[in-house]
């Protein structure tokens, strides 16, 4: 076995850790690879008490594994989800149309017509023909409560520069010029 | 691809053009030249399967090869109108390819790259792989306009020429191109199909004796230095009134001229259409149909456009999009092939008209 | 052949998304993302800030929590119409920071299965590791988590993935396991990269892919 592969495995530098039905909060600086200083202090079950930066790599991978051992699980989450790519094809006075890619199951897509009012208002601003958005539709637990669930969201992605994009374009393309008869 | 009883290939000597249209999805023509020398125009898919593009599964059902495609034709850089034809491109080692850009080409490549860029919202992918193929192939591509021959040499019973676009509409492309990059540059913009289209590519089929008119998704628009008025001034290549029309642009009013019909066509011509529906929208109309009609007792269309219900899902799912969305429609997919065969040895020969799966003959 | 499949009876899903590199973690907070238009304005007024150090950056946007040192990234969604939003904001923010240097990242799905029947619960461990095997030496073997690497995947371009199948007892969800597919890409110093939204991309589309893979594969052998 080899710890390398354990780099982007999912450790929390900064975990609430349920202990014996109370949260003790446990905060860590990661300094470098090798120093995991811990400024609070953990118990049980981790044995014990902390106090001491840990030196060897090791140790703290295996003190970090444990934590992720205690799979703090989430208090939002969804149990079923039907999702969407939609992109917009019209665009009149009270709303838009769009053609939606099934995310979830693909196969055939599908035709929405969507009113303003159904659209937050900061992403009133993203609407405009061939715009691209994320619809979905399922049910969430929320801390404990059940229930239906709707979201759209516009897709947002770094601003480029037009002119960056152009020449970006043309250097990905510009070998075919001798190609055309 | 199951065709049952129609899954014998054409004889060398037989021409076939075969119109297949999968609604939104997309639709094609496969066109045999004589002499297993294949011809595709277009591409379409099946989206619960998109592994093989439906013109390759229509030839390996008639036992044709990919070898034997001679030539592809792209009559529009927007993927949804060429969905799977870079597979095409890939099986078929032989063919040439044919497309229609601008005038200027570095703006033409920079647009294409510039779209094929976004990750997630490109609509220019496919035509951008069938671009690279060629390059790796180290093929040459053919740049469609106005009365260019692309396929047949002398005594080859099939030969195919361009009627579309003129020059003068690849200059205005020119400018459109411009206008996309302004609008469409962000990634998250995916540029829609916008049809009809006069920058598409007319063909225009001669077949032994015989001829037909291939209209993509050409208009009739005011400028008679575009669209069908020009075409149906064209002294050059049209030699002879065309017994077969794929018409353009689904039927609508503004790919009809009645002159098509009076100057470029025989009596009672194959006519062949593919609808579109979205949403409340629908081509061909009613009254489109009905002028069509007047004109020939041969008119087919590939599906019959049904109105769209919500899409089949996980019950509880149903229901939720039922009481959240009751009006998303699922864009159906239903395939519809009308296949056309003609004796190219003989003058007198009539189309021998199939349809198959989902096709249907109007008026019968 | 009828048998269980763990594809089918997924509870729900986790996805975090770890980039190892130089980072300056200061710079990426809720205001920048904003004002970037990455992420809405209501989502940074409302994001919950735990920490804002130099060395590490540490918040929660609504749907998803971002932590940041100066040598990894981490950003982690539990709500799965997020997904997407997530990755677009990754590849949103190192475009924009295109010059950081990355040494890897993984992508981790992590899906808790319910097995709905205490016998499956017990025996998907059971066929995991036969408890056979450990019965001369115990008297009520039990599997609680195992790890499996690919460790040069043929699935991908290169790269190894980490499987980890743990039990979720400990979390009051009982008769359910949780599975992470930690699909993982270093780079070398050779190739020294940026970061490439192409890259990205391509990898997102095929771990999605490999995660898809891994449980239904996995349900084909198990057969429970």
């Amino acid at each position: 076995m080899t710890d390398t592969y354990f780099d982007t495995f999912p450790i929390e530098t900064v975990e609430t850790v349920p202990l014996n039905g109370k949260k003790e909060k446990a905060e860590f600086i990661l300094n470098d690879a090798k120093n995991l200083i811990c400024k609070d202090f953990v118990t049980e079950p981790f044995g014990d008490i902390v106090e001491e930066p840990f030196r060897a790599k090791k140790e703290a991978n295996d003190f970090a594994k444990k934590l992720f051992n205690n799979f703090r699980m989430p208090s939002t989450y969804y149990t079923k989800t039907q999702k969407w790519l939609g992109h917009v094809v019209a665009i009149n006075e009270e709303g838009f149309s769009a053609v939606l890619k099934d995310l979830s199951g693909g196969g055939t897509d599908e035709y929405g017509e969507f009113s303003f009012k159904e659209i937050t208002e900061d992403d009133l601003d993203l609407i405009s023909l061939g715009a691209a958005f994320y619809m979905s539709l399922g049910f969430i637990s929320d801390k404990g409560t059940r229930k239906k669930e709707e979201e759209i969201r516009f897709q947002r992605l770094a601003d480029y520069n037009e002119d960056e994009i152009i020449n970006n374009g043309l250097d990905m393309t510009s070998g075919f010029i001798n190609y055309f008869k | 691809m199951i065709l049952g009883h129609y899954d014998s290939p054409p004889t060398l000597q037989e021409a076939e053009v075969t119109l297949m249209g999968a609604g939104a999805y997309g639709e094609s023509i496969v066109c045999h030249v004589g002499n297993n020398n294949w011809i595709i125009v277009d591409s379409c898919v099946n989206p619960n399967d998109s592994k093989v593009p439906l013109p390759l599964d229509y030839l390996t059902s008639l036992g044709v090869s990919p070898l034997n495609i001679s030539l592809i034709i792209c009559t529009h850089w927007h993927t949804d109108h060429i969905r799977g034809l870079s597979k095409i491109l890939e099986a078929a080692p032989n063919a040439e390819f044919c497309i229609s850009r601008a005038h200027d080409q570095n703006k033409f490549l920079s647009f294409v790259g510039m779209d094929s860029s976004k990750l997630l919202n490109s609509s220019t992918k496919e035509f951008t792989k069938c671009l690279s193929i060629l390059k790796e192939r180290g093929k040459l591509f053919i740049d469609a306009i106005e009365d260019r021959k692309i396929h047949g040499k002398g005594e080859e019973l099939g030969h195919i020429f361009c009627l579309s676009p003129s020059d003068y509409t690849k200059q205005i492309f020119d400018l459109e191109i411009a206008d996309l990059i302004k609008a469409f540059y962000h990634p998250t913009k995916k540029i829609p199909y916008s049809s009809p289209n006069s920058k598409s590519i007319v063909l225009f089929a001669k077949l032994g004796p015989h001829r037909a008119i291939f209209g993509a998704d050409l208009e009739t628009v005011e400028n008679e230095h575009e669209g069908w008025l020009r075409v149906m001034k064209n002294k050059i290549t049209i030699d002879n009134k065309s017994s077969l029309i794929k018409i353009s642009h689904h039927g609508s009013v503004t790919g009809y001229h009645e002159d098509i019909w009076n100057i470029l066509l025989l009596d009672n011509a194959v006519a062949k259409i593919t609808p579109w529906k979205l949403g409340g929208n629908y081509l061909p109309k009613q009254e489109m149909i009905e002028k069509y009609s007047g004109h020939t007792n041969q008119l087919f269309i590939t599906e019959v456009v049904e109105s769209h219900k919500q899409k089949a899902r996980d019950r509880d799912l149903e229901k939720l999009i039922k009481s959240f969305k009751p009006n998303l429609q699922e864009i159906k997919y239903k395939l519809g092939i009308i296949r056309s065969r003609i004796n190219m040895n003989d003058a007198e020969a009539k189309w021998q008209v199939q349809i198959i799966m989902g096709a249907k003959k109007i008026g019968l | 052949m009828n048998y269980f499949k763990l594809e089918e009876n997924v509870d729900r899903s986790e996805l975090n998304i770890i980039i190892l590199g130089f980072f300056n973690p200061v710079i990426i907070t809720p205001f920048w993302l904003s004002t970037k238009n990455l992420i809405r304005e209501t989502d940074a007024i409302n994001a919950k800030i735990r920490i804002m150090h130099n060395e590490i950056v540490d918040y929660d946007l609504e749907w998803a929590t971002i932590e940041i040192t100066q040598k990894r990234f981490h950003i982690k969604c539990t709500q799965e119409p997020f997904f997407e939003i997530t990755r677009d904001l990754v590849v949103g923010i190192f475009s924009l920071l295109k010059e950081t240097p990355i040494d890897s990242f993984g992508f981790n799905h992590t899906k808790t299965v319910s097995l709905k029947t205490e016998d499956r619960y017990y025996e998907i461990g059971n066929r995991l590791s036969p408890f056979s095997n450990w019965s001369e030496g115990l008297d009520d073997p039990r599997l609680q988590r195992l790890e499996i690497l690919d460790k040069e995947s043929k699935q991908k371009s290169h790269g190894s993935i980490l499987i980890t199948i743990y039990s979720t007892a400990a979390n009051e969800l009982n008769q359910a396991v949780g599975i992470n597919i930690n699909d993982h890409y270093p780079f070398s110093e050779k190739e020294g990269i940026k970061f490439s939204a192409n890259l990205f991309i391509e990898y997102w589309d095929n771990s999605l892919n490999i995660a898809n893979n891994v449980l239904s594969k996995l349900s084909n052998s198990l057969q429970l």
